[in-house]
């Protein structure tokens, strides 16, 4: 399958971050569109396309859209969840310092579909620089008319705030998100009600990922025919990839969702060295991760859920055979056990047992008899708490544990680092410090 | 008050310094090196995590994921990116902050210090959007390997809804 540069098809150009730059190519003639077509319109196009929202879970965003009641008298919001955090995804954070107006465009088109006079985009506090980009456009964009009062003379008006995060991973959870641009601490709600009913200030409100809304401008412009022609019946579209890891070049390459890793890998340049990769995931530290024989399954939601994990975020973490599993899994349950909010107690307490048992196995202190109380463990939290973070955190070890007993029994004798030398997974060639 | 403040990392409840460095040794840039950056950074500064120089010229935190796996292992110096760093190439910038010259981030403005930062997070905007290199050699490797092979998507089509008041219809 051959590489499609969509969202990412100008990058090269300097000036694309600017809105002359953006327009150069063809920017906001989508909005133009839209705002002379009907709101329900706009719906139903996103809907026709196919379009799955790029955060994680891939739920149809035209349906989505269509769940926000009209004609309530309640004011309707837009909400982006720019607070990429997932250990492993690092795809909105580049589309907002390289092609902010495609979000910005996406932003004005959902909120004029979904009839919102505000919208909000939440960013992540540790990426000022895509904070002053995203800023950056909505300013230019807010100059030029295409925010604020009666856009393009077409009586819809919508005001853009961008806000900044505090640095918590959970505030990536939507309501958690609201909760947060509420001024609270970001801990997520019980739903029902969902936020299409109940968001943000208690109003009908919309929530998506950065990718997703940047997607709208080229479906509405190209039209729903043209974007189908990517990918699958139930995966329609294209897809900014994020490789990383052992691969000779990382880094962003975009494709039609069904592409498979082994075609992926190709065109990042294999794997560094040539060594084998070891194990990899598909889209975040969230899903379970899959090995060299799962390399040739199709990019798509429905394939790698029949594999037993999650498309995600689509942005594959690629690991070779210099990689102690057990070290991986132990480092993501120290990043779940920091981030778990407190607010659901098999998260909060479960993820601090995982954490303290894992640890004694990577030191070589594990026991066959906590192999099990690892797996019972994670069955106390998986589905056990009001968000994913808790599933989440149930995630890495039972995967790791199925591919990879033997390193968890050689855990319980000797320390990884002692079976695996930490430099020999050094990208770079410098003697370590230690 | 005091259950915000507490709740996320980013508000610091104690003085930082002049600079805060962040070290990801979440999973990914951990294994790729970013352990070794910080036990390099940390030894150089002799400071641990959360903790910060005696000079308060330094502030270092351990810090998690910060979107740039591409770029592993990822520092950041007042939370602007410096991609690929080494143990060499980390305590290089440090010496180079130091000596009170002038450090570019690699993907973003040059270095200021960490309360400017802060004020661009408290206003969500600055006027440094136009200053440093946003956009790198890894955000283009899948756009560049397509130029290569002569990969591109499929072409646009015709405006499927007409707009003739559009001004903006040529491409």
């Amino acid at each position: 399958m051959t590489l499609t540069p969509v969202i990412t098809e100008h990058w090269n150009d300097p000036t694309l971050y600017t809105l002359d730059g953006y327009r150069s190519h063809g920017g906001y003639r989508a909005l133009a569109t839209a705002l002379k077509s009907d709101p329900d319109a706009v719906i139903a196009t996103v809907k026709d396309s196919g379009l799955r929202g790029r955060g994680g879970a891939g739920f149809p965003t035209g349906l989505k859209w269509s769940f926000v009641p009209q004609n309530d008298g309640k004011p309707h919001y837009l909400v982006v969840n720019a607070d990429e955090s997932e250990p492993g995804a690092c795809k909105d954070i580049p589309i907002m310092m390289a092609n902010p107006h495609a979000l910005v465009e996406g932003v004005i088109i959902t909120s004029f579909a979904i009839r919102a006079n505000h919208a909000f985009i939440y960013i992540r506090g540790e990426v000022p620089n895509a904070i002053r980009k995203v800023a950056f456009a909505v300013e230019q964009a807010r100059a030029a008319g295409l925010i604020g009062k009666n856009i393009l003379g077409s009586g819809f008006d919508l005001e853009i705030v961008v806000h900044s995060g505090a640095g918590a991973y959970i505030c990536g959870e939507e309501t958690a998100l609201l909760d947060s641009l509420e001024g609270y601490r970001g801990q997520p709600r019980l739903k029902p009600p969902f936020p299409a009913v109940a968001g943000l200030y208690a109003s009908p409100t919309v929530i998506n990922n950065v990718e997703t809304i940047a997607n709208i401008p080229y479906i509405i412009d190209r039209g729903v025919d043209w974007f189908r022609q990517f990918g699958t019946e139930k995966s329609p579209g294209f897809k900014v990839f994020a490789v990383s890891g052992h691969v000779n070049r990382p880094g962003i390459y975009e494709a039609p969702l069904g592409i498979t890793m082994r075609e992926l890998l190709e065109y990042a340049g294999g794997m560094r060295g040539g060594v084998d990769v070891k194990f990899w995931l598909p889209g975040g530290s969230s899903v379970p991760m899959l090995t060299a024989e799962h390399l040739d399954i199709p990019m798509t939601y429905e394939d790698m859920a029949a594999a037993g994990t999650m498309l995600g975020t689509g942005t594959p973490m690629v690991f070779d055979s210099t990689v102690s599993v057990v070290k991986a899994v132990t480092r993501w349950l120290e990043f779940y056990k920091h981030e778990s909010c407190g607010k659901c107690t098999p998260c909060r307490e479960g993820t601090y047992w995982i954490t303290g048992v894992l640890e004694k196995f990577e030191h070589g202190h594990g026991s066959q008899e906590e192999v099990e109380t690892l797996t019972h463990l994670c069955n106390q939290i998986a589905g056990r708490s009001f968000c994913a973070l808790g599933d989440a955190a149930a995630t890495p070890y039972p995967a790791a544990l199925k591919y990879f007993r033997d390193e968890f029994d050689a855990a319980t004798h000797t320390p990884v680092d002692e079976t695996f030398d930490p430099r020999a997974s050094y990208v770079f060639a410098e003697a370590a410090a230690r | 008050m005091t259950a915000v403040a507490t709740f996320y990392t980013m508000y610091k409840r104690r003085p930082v310094g002049k600079h805060h460095i962040g070290v990801c040794t979440n999973t990914l840039c951990a294994l790729l090196g970013g352990d070794a950056v910080y036990d390099a950074i940390a030894e150089h500064l002799g400071v641990g995590h959360n903790e910060p120089t005696a000079d308060g010229e330094f502030f270092l935190e351990r810090i998690e994921c910060q979107a740039a796996c591409t770029h592993a292992p990822v520092m950041t110096v007042d939370w602007e990116f410096m991609d690929d760093v080494t143990p060499t190439t980390a305590v290089d910038v440090l010496d180079r902050l130091e000596r009170g010259e002038e450090v570019w981030s690699t993907r973003g403005p040059r270095i200021r210090n960490f309360d400017a930062t802060e004020r661009t997070l408290a206003f969500a905007s600055d006027d440094l959007a136009t200053e440093g290199n946003s956009v790198d050699a890894k955000m283009l490797a899948g756009l560049t390997v397509a130029a290569e092979l002569g990969m591109s998507a499929p072409a646009i089509p015709a405006p499927s809804i007409p707009a003739p008041s559009s001004p903006a219809q040529e491409n």
